[in-house]
């Protein structure tokens, strides 16, 4: 391998880990969120009430963190044989405002939160999940990417306790990284959408390829895994 | 604290200023559709109402004639008092009624128009959405596909059909189509409560359907948009007969 490629990989095995960095925070507050509302009542009974304060908290002592745009918790109703319930904090301005989602199967906008990718991976795979870009119909309306950790107690689900990133925040604070790499690199998720890139028109949401062409036998590109996130960093065709 | 929000596009899409005339009117439709999407649920207090129309955008007049409106049609109670104001009745909502009440004030143009446009906003996510969803999200358009082919009445097809048209648009990776879906799901709903009562309707629908997840899944973007554009001539047809009969029944 030139000299070059290795400067390269040693900046995308940076950038990579600057990545990982910053999702390791969100997963560090919500898992200490989740060890305070767990901690706060031992009554089950109403466990969605612990986690009103615990997600609005964490919210209000990362109030510097503008890359949070919003956090909240969601109850496992199938393991707990209860109703879905949600709670959801939103930034707005400089105070949070609860953000109300329909729970209900009937509703034309019900919001299924229990078959998403930020609930039903964290809950079935048991480990901090990261979902998205998205667009988060009936939820933020925005793209998203969610940061999310189940909870369980005594090997029982209780939910899922999450937060939302601001995207375009998030990727402007990658820019001047990712300029540096003087490549064609994209950070990608598990699905190979696009996060961030260095390539004008490989906007956030799109696919590396579009679907139509995907089973072309592409070469095996470079890339420089997220930690254990499912999001990697590639290096894509000049 | 303040009361909690639905979602953002929603509110923008129900809370949009009106800048035409038959404003009382049009209140009471836009406010009905609230209803009718879980906006408001039961028992949910409406805003005060110099609030509402500042929201809205209409003298406070014109708001109070519409909820006199919606009083009659048993959708809004009002109470007196210290903690009165008006509440939302959802159990008096009527679908079908709805549906064909708007059949009725609607000309064949502006039904035609109105189908066009549900149409182009639905196949143009199709046809992206071909191109760039992921596999997870291909699988969610599959669930909804299959949900709408064993909907047994004309509310679980409006609904599911709802889901499967939002999911396309978030599948085509466009904030202004899910926008744009979202707005086409509250404009046409009432409709679609009358035109799903048919079960023929549904099953050729729910085929363009299938054939539409099919050409998404194998990323063919011009089968994906015919496919879903088939399933919404199918919709407008049987509503542009629908809408005749009524105005034949009328005329009598």
């Amino acid at each position: 391998m030139s000299t070059n490629a290795t400067a390269l990989d040693k900046r995308l095995k940076r950038f990579a880990a600057k990545v990982a960095e910053r999702i390791d925070g969100t997963v560090a507050a919500l898992q200490s969120a989740a060890q305070e509302a767990q901690t706060s009542d031992g009554a089950g009974a109403t466990k969605l009430s612990h986690f009103v304060d615990a997600t609005c908290r964490l919210l209000e002592q990362r109030s510097d963190d503008d890359v949070l745009a919003g956090a909240g918790y969601a109850v496992d109703a199938a393991a707990q044989s209860c109703a879905p319930a949600m709670i959801w904090w939103v930034r707005r301005g400089g105070s949070l405002v609860e953000r109300s989602h329909s729970v209900d199967p009937e509703a034309d906008s019900f919001y299924d939160y229990a078959a998403m990718r930020w609930f039903k991976a964290a809950r079935t795979d048991c480990r901090p999940t990261l979902s998205g870009p998205f667009i988060d119909t009936w939820g933020s309306d925005d793209y998203t990417v969610t940061v999310s950790v189940p909870v369980a107690v005594d090997g029982q689900s209780w939910g899922v306790l999450a937060a939302d990133v601001d995207v375009r925040r998030f990727v402007d604070a990658l820019a001047a990284d990712l300029r540096a790499m003087r490549a064609p690199v994209a950070l990608v998720n598990e699905a190979d959408r696009v996060v961030v890139s260095t390539v004008p028109s490989l906007s956030t949401g799109l696919p590396i390829r579009p679907r139509g062409t995907r089973d072309d036998r592409a070469v095996e590109r470079r890339r420089h895994p997220v930690s254990d996130y499912g999001w990697s960093v590639v290096v894509l065709d000049s | 604290m303040a009361a909690p929000q639905t979602s953002d596009i929603l509110r923008s899409v129900i809370f949009t200023p009106f800048e035409y005339g038959g404003r009382t009117k049009a209140i009471v439709e836009r406010l009905r559709n609230a209803v009718a999407l879980d906006v408001f649920k039961d028992g949910d207090q409406l805003p005060p109402e110099p609030e509402l129309a500042a929201q809205l955008g209409v003298s406070p007049v014109t708001l109070r004639d519409a909820l006199a409106l919606l009083r009659e049609a048993g959708l809004v109670e009002t109470k007196r008092g210290r903690s009165g104001g008006s509440f939302v009745r959802r159990s008096a909502y009527e679908p079908v009624e709805h549906g064909r009440a708007q059949l009725r004030e609607l000309s064949p143009v502006d039904l035609r128009d109105l189908s066009d446009w549900r149409i182009s906003v639905a196949a143009a996510a199709a046809a992206l959405a071909a191109e760039r969803a992921s596999d997870e999200e291909v699988d969610v358009l599959q669930v909804h596909v299959d949900s709408f082919a064993n909907a047994a009445d004309a509310a679980a097809a409006r609904r599911t059909e709802g889901r499967l048209v939002i999911a396309l648009a978030t599948a085509s990776q466009s904030l202004r189509h899910t926008r744009a879906a979202v707005e086409s799901v509250v404009d046409y709903g009432p409709l679609l409560s009358v035109a799903y009562q048919s079960a023929d309707l549904r099953a050729r629908v729910a085929e363009c359907h299938a054939a539409a997840g099919a050409a998404v899944r194998d990323g063919h973007a011009a089968d994906a948009a015919v496919a879903i554009r088939a399933a919404g001539l199918l919709v407008a047809v049987e509503l542009a007969n629908y809408a005749a009969d009524l105005s034949a029944e009328a005329a009598k």
